[in-house]
């Protein structure tokens, strides 16, 4: 049993570890998706634990990148680029902006989105296009540096009349993709494991508080149907902790008069007979 | 000076004072047995312990000290069990006694007359002297007894008393034929 809540506990932490990382995912995946440009949403209410959708179909700029190298014995393994868009965002009339991250998969989708969306803003074209790119995600909180790089972009581009409205309309949150089928399994797993965890720890603390019980409880030894006093087996008792099974044995059957065999079959059973 | 030379300073320091703490302890333990040669306290104190024990046996009885040690491993912990003991024999008997020195004192922590009838019984010489194994209750019991029992004087030690028992183990030695053809029936 003590192994068994070991062994639970070591793999709670490891799943405490995974809920951390995904259980907020885990929870807006059970959600109803919520689409960011649907009329009656409010980007500013949005929160971290919602399922959010959009069809994205302007994008105003790639304001930073991030370069992930996977090095395994000083040789590069892996290289990983994330993109970080500006995506328009809506309440009422008020026009906000987000972050909307992206893999180098999407990056050429949506390159082609902002290029389409600056031919509308210089007035090249009539609407925006018809280039849009589903995103199925949550709204995560950017660090602070990647929230620097965003607002510097609309400092330099000269967008807003005043930092204040940088700061308004700026949200210091990214959209970024989320598998929720998979989050979903995973939460309903983690969860079931730290169920099952949770439980054999109660158990096993439960089943602990008995045997101590027991223990403080237990004044005579009963062996083959005879009731001895505990503490005359407290030196067979030190001779088992101290691996001396033949002097166990011998001081036994000195004790209680069982032949070679008995005494052998009770000293290899001892913790049935002597609670400790 | 240097980042370099001060960490070789620092591992010299640290190897040598490794070195000189084994080589006082090898003369420490070098001083112990001259002492026990030369005096024998080790031995008196356990034939003190014995003569309180044995007086009710019948016989004449001849001691030797021996020990055994061994170890378990339990995933990355190693446990390592020390065991001491006096033999009691003569010809046709033997008795065991484990014992423990505790502040200097004699501790005899059980008694195991062995009933050669219920053992099996095997033995190796060599020039230090005999291994013996009891076998009895699907165990072993394993005992090394040494014509010099070396000791550091350490108490709590696999070794915690330093006797020259040459002619005891002799006596012993000669005795192991008769004490294995009683055993393993």
């Amino acid at each position: 049993m003590k192994t068994l809540r070991s062994v639970m506990l070591v793999l709670m932490i490891f799943v405490g570890i995974g809920l951390f990382y995904n259980g907020l995912d885990g929870i807006a995946s059970f959600k109803k998706p919520v689409d960011l440009y649907a009329e009656d949403t409010n980007v500013t209410e949005l929160g971290r634990l919602d399922n959010v959708e959009v069809d994205v179909y302007a994008i105003l700029d790639c304001f930073a990148s991030e370069t992930t190298t996977t090095k395994r014995n000083g040789s590069v393994t892996g290289k990983k680029v994330d993109y970080y868009y500006i995506l328009p965002a809506f309440d009422g009339d008020d026009t906000y902006y987000i972050g909307l991250k992206a893999s180098s998969k999407e990056h050429n989708d949506y390159e082609k989105i902002a290029d389409l969306t600056w031919d509308w803003l210089e007035g090249k074209t009539s609407d925006y296009g018809n280039v849009t790119a589903h995103v199925n995600g949550c709204l995560k909180k950017m660090d602070k540096e990647l929230y620097k790089y965003m607002k510097e972009w609309f400092e330099e581009a000269e967008w807003f009349d005043s930092d204040a409205d940088i700061e308004k309309y700026v949200l210091n949150v990214s959209l970024e993709p989320v598998n929720f089928g998979t989050s979903r399994i995973v939460f309903l797993v983690c969860i079931g494991i730290m169920v099952v965890g949770v439980i054999v720890l109660i158990l096993g603390f439960r089943s602990d508080g008995k045997h101590k019980k027991q223990v403080k409880e237990q004044t005579h030894v009963v062996i083959n149907g005879v009731s001895y006093p505990k503490a005359s087996f407290e030196h067979i008792n030190r001779c088992i902790l101290n691996r001396e099974k033949i002097f166990a044995v011998q001081e036994l059957r000195d004790l209680t008069g069982l032949d070679l065999e008995e005494a052998q079959k009770v000293i290899d059973n001892w913790n049935q007979y002597y609670l400790v | 000076m240097q980042e370099d030379t001060i960490y070789m300073i620092v591992f010299f320091v640290i190897v040598g004072g490794v070195i000189l703490l084994t080589l006082w302890g090898i003369w420490q333990g070098a001083q112990y047995m001259k002492k026990q040669k030369n005096e024998g306290t080790d031995k008196k104190k356990m034939m003190d312990a014995m003569a309180k024990v044995m007086q009710e046996k019948v016989g004449e009885y001849t001691y030797a000290v021996g020990n055994y040690t061994r170890t378990e491993q339990h995933g990355r912990t190693t446990t390592y069990y020390y065991y001491s003991y006096i033999l009691a024999f003569n010809s046709s008997e033997l008795v065991i006694f484990p014992f423990v020195v505790k502040d200097k004192e004699l501790l005899l922590r059980n008694c195991l007359s062995i009933n050669w009838n219920e053992v099996k019984f095997s033995y190796k010489i060599g020039k230090k002297g005999l291994d013996m194994t009891i076998n009895m209750a699907g165990e072993k019991l394993i005992i090394n007894v040494h014509k010099v029992r070396k000791s550091t004087g350490v108490e709590n030690s696999a070794e915690p008393l330093g006797i020259y028992q040459e002619a005891e183990v002799e006596r012993l030695i000669s005795y192991l034929p008769q004490y294995k053809s009683y055993a393993g029936k």
